[in-house]
């Protein structure tokens, strides 16, 4: 009897524990997918690179905005932005296995980004950002220094002041403008974007006051 | 380049710029890293299997190549076959029998005698 009872325990318990590891089994998707978004670029990469199809999405939806508008302001016309951004998205697909952890992956794909649009620029036969470095920036900043405004009076002053911040991005020279977007979209650092745009990080420092220079003096009427 | 002027132009620039890409291109995009994820998956998968294959192709092409020479040397030049049992036959031994018996008995008299050869035809 006693026998019985324990088999029928041993049983149930084995019951209980299976039916546990379906549910875990049906729950896990979400679960991997709320561990899989916790995961560092990095992480997600090595994953990506081992298969996973769910870290690239993760990855994409970080940086998709923030390449897309440094494509967008970098390039003259937004069909040019799109091809630069699908272009350097497929060589993060194609060349995943070349990505090194130890650097941060925004700076990886703002590198490829900017050797892309280099390459695309010499093949349209415009100045790519490093053609213009040998440019006297003093005079680059001179030319550059008075930027038209559009912002209507009767707009709300934010509004205003945001678009004609945009404007004046989209108005500084190559160089500084790529730097000044590597830092606001990328978050990068001078080290890293220096290392993106392979110059040295006293050149980045110097088109980032640059640039700042012209942006404040932009903004100025509505101060 | 003061830190706290650029933080500002950083901050107002980011709440300003909200442009996005289009779903055309974000389908495209995701799609093309989707088959490239599926085809390493299939690599990794196949890998050993495929492995295993090739070195048992491998093994057997070397195997027969190995053999093929005889059969097709012996095809291929005429009297091949026969010049190697010639060769085969230099290298037996081929010491005469020393006693009486033993060359009776391989057939290998020297010196045949009448007498024999009306006993023993």
């Amino acid at each position: 009897m006693s026998a019985a009872i324990g088999l029928t325990q041993d049983w149930s318990v084995a019951c209980a524990e299976a039916l546990a590891h379906f549910q875990r089994s049906l729950s896990s998707p979400a679960a991997s997918m709320v561990e899989a978004s916790q995961m560092s670029d990095a992480e997600c990469m090595q994953r990506y690179r081992q298969g996973d199809a769910q870290a690239f999405r993760i990855l994409y939806a970080r940086h998709r905005e923030k390449l897309h508008r440094y494509a967008l302001r970098l390039a003259e016309r937004s069909a040019e932005a799109e091809e630069l951004f699908q272009d350097v998205w497929m060589a993060v697909v194609h060349g995943k296995d070349r990505y090194e952890p130890h650097a941060p992956f925004a700076a990886w794909l703002f590198g490829i980004a900017h050797r892309r649009a280099t390459d695309r620029w010499r093949a349209l036969g415009r100045h790519a950002p490093d053609a213009l470095l040998k440019r006297n920036e003093d005079d680059a900043y001179e030319q550059h220094a008075a930027l038209p405004m559009h912002a209507p009076e009767n707009r709300a002053q934010n509004d205003a002041l945001g678009k004609a911040l945009l404007d004046a991005v989209k108005a500084l020279p190559l160089p500084q403008r790529e730097a000044f977007l590597m830092k606001a979209e990328g978050g990068l650092s001078l080290e890293d974007i220096a290392a993106a745009t392979g110059t040295s990080r006293e050149t980045v420092k110097s088109r980032l006051r640059y640039a700042q220079r012209k942006l404040r003096d932009a903004l100025e009427p509505w101060r | 380049m003061s830190e706290d002027v650029m933080d500002d132009l950083v901050r107002l620039y980011r709440q300003s710029a909200r442009e996005a890409p289009t779903e055309r291109i974000d389908t495209r995009i995701l799609r093309a890293a989707a088959t490239q994820a599926k085809l390493h998956r299939l690599s990794r998968r196949w890998l050993w299997p495929t492995a295993a294959a090739a070195s048992i192709v491998l093994w057997a092409s070397v195997h027969g190549l190995s053999q093929a020479p005889q059969g097709a040397a012996g095809e291929l030049m005429p009297g091949y076959g026969a010049g190697r049992i010639r060769a085969d036959l230099l290298q037996m031994d081929v010491k005469p029998p020393t006693s009486d018996v033993a060359r009776y008995l391989t057939g290998t008299a020297i010196v045949p005698d009448d007498e024999n050869k009306e006993t023993f035809p």
